[in-house]
């Protein structure tokens, strides 16, 4: 995480007590409930966030306005993940990194299965627990670095790209 | 959904019912531990063992071999454990997969 940072989708802002110190973060989250709710995390941090009122799909930011994006659980809950991404890629600078802590649908086809039948009830809640993450990343542009496994091949560490000479 | 078959209804209800109850009962579950657990995926093996073992049991009335209390929930601490021991395996395949795919390098 470096230079000038988006974290999308600040929820209760859980995530950023987790941030290295120092950062210039602008957060941005669909809900002005939880951006209240994280104001407190906000005060707290050592660097400087700013909240911004936005939704994932219509970014209000320039082309290449950022060096680092980040997400959190959140591709599970943006409607349509494909074209967040692609709005991620457009701010994003040439070189630019999507950091990404992500849950996503298993390859093993019971747990697959499960996630699928999950999703059933979760739907209704507002998440979709078997999406297949990875593959919006490289669809929307990104080049994928490194990939870790948080649990299984269920919750993932995503490690993207903007590649430098490439554009959607 | 073994309290459930002792109903003694159709089949095909009390497979679909039974099913729902379990997955229902295992999602309450998830909701209720994933503070401690952190997220409700990790709910996502017993979910496996939710649907399948009731399945078993089930199948196994259907064709004959009629369980208990006591058998239903064996086969299904036996099932758990089986499945417990694949996601072990599983985990261990997926971990190499990695990384083979994404071998450990930093971007500058």
């Amino acid at each position: 995480m470096h230079g000038q940072v988006l974290f999308l989708a600040v929820g209760t802002g859980v995530d950023i007590t987790r941030f290295p110190a120092g950062q210039t973060i602008i957060g941005i989250d669909i809900s002005v409930e939880m951006l209240r709710r994280a104001e407190a995390r906000r005060r707290a941090y050592r660097g400087q966030i700013a909240f911004v009122l936005g939704d994932a799909e219509r970014l209000a930011f320039g082309d290449g306005s950022f060096d680092t994006v980040v997400s959190s659980c959140t591709m599970c809950s943006v409607p349509h993940p494909v074209v967040a991404l692609k709005q991620l890629y457009r701010v994003l600078r040439p070189g630019g990194r999507l950091l990404m802590f992500e849950h996503v649908r298993s390859g093993s086809w019971p747990l697959g299965l499960a996630l699928d039948v999950m999703t059933l009830w979760t739907r209704l809640l507002g998440t979709e627990m078997n999406r297949d993450t990875v593959a919006n990343v490289l669809t929307a542009g990104f080049q994928i670095v490194r990939i870790e496994s948080v649990y299984l091949d269920i919750i993932l560490s995503i490690h993207a790209v903007k590649p430098i000479n490439r554009e959607v | 959904m073994q309290w459930l078959h002792q109903l003694e209804w159709n089949f095909l209800v009390l497979s679909v019912l039974g099913m729902a109850a379990a997955m229902g009962i295992q999602m309450l579950m998830a909701f209720g531990l994933s503070p401690l657990l952190g997220s409700i995926e990790t709910m996502a093996p017993s979910m496996v063992v939710a649907m399948i073992v009731p399945m078993l049991v089930d199948v196994s009335e259907l064709s004959g071999w009629m369980f208990g209390g006591f058998d239903a929930a064996t086969v299904g601490a036996a099932s758990g454990f089986l499945f417990f021991v694949y996601l072990g395996w599983y985990g261990a395949i997926f971990r190499r997969r990695l990384a083979r795919a994404w071998p450990a390098k930093e971007v500058k």
